[in-house]
């Protein structure tokens, strides 16, 4: 496997780890599971100093100031990396405002609170979890090709 | 693009790790241009002419489209 599927491939598992503890804590600190999501909280930040951390010594590669140029290997693994950019760019402008849409009128109704939080975890897996797998999923179909 | 690469490859018994090491892309990339699936830059495919020993021109051979205009001419 080259260099720059292996980061691909790190990072996605990353990514759905921190994300997945961020949007358990905000629920439990939306059903008022203070001490949980307080540890969740914890558990999130340290996965992703961590990541960050494993990134710079596994693949040479310092997060802090980086270009997305970094971890591509070649020409190729450019080419893809522009597909897969384009490709996202275009899915994540549309998911964005329809949550904006949806969001405004689902906060603003008499909607019970429980009910909301339930929503806005929703809200939160589609906006990171989901473009988290679609880079993934995208990366390796276009790999394939 | 069609290419001649693989026959060159091995006629010079090189492996593709070798190639691309050479090359300077992965084994990855030169599997993926001799299967067809990827056109290497020109850059890239001066490189591979040179490291091969031949031309651009002997190493790929490229399949234009029949267009019907092209028929009629």
């Amino acid at each position: 496997m080259s260099k720059t599927k292996k980061y691909v491939r790190f990072t996605f598992y990353w990514k759905l780890l921190w994300q997945s503890l961020a949007i358990a804590a905000v629920l439990f600190q939306g059903f008022n599971q203070r001490d949980i999501a307080f540890d969740l909280f914890i558990a999130c930040s340290i996965t992703f100093l961590a990541g960050m951390a494993l990134v710079q010594k596994l693949f040479d590669i310092n997060l802090f100031n980086a270009n997305k140029f970094d971890f591509i290997a070649d020409e190729r693994d450019a080419a893809i990396l522009e597909k897969v950019n384009h490709t996202i760019r275009y899915n994540r402008d549309n998911i964005a405002y329809s949550l904006l849409i949806v969001g405004f009128f689902v906060f603003n109704s008499t909607m019970e609170s429980a009910y909301k939080v339930i929503l806005f975890a929703f809200f939160m897996v589609t906006a990171t979890i989901l473009p988290t797998c679609e880079y993934y999923y995208l990366w390796n179909k276009f790999d394939q090709e | 693009m069609l290419n001649q690469i693989r026959e060159m490859r091995k006629s010079q018994r090189f492996s593709q790790d070798e190639l691309a090491q050479r090359t300077g892309v992965t084994r990855q990339t030169i599997n993926a241009i001799e299967n067809n699936k990827y056109d290497p830059s020109l850059a890239l495919a001066f490189e591979l002419a040179y490291v091969l020993h031949t031309t651009v021109q002997d190493l790929f051979h490229y399949d234009k489209p029949i267009r019907l205009s092209d028929k009629e001419i």
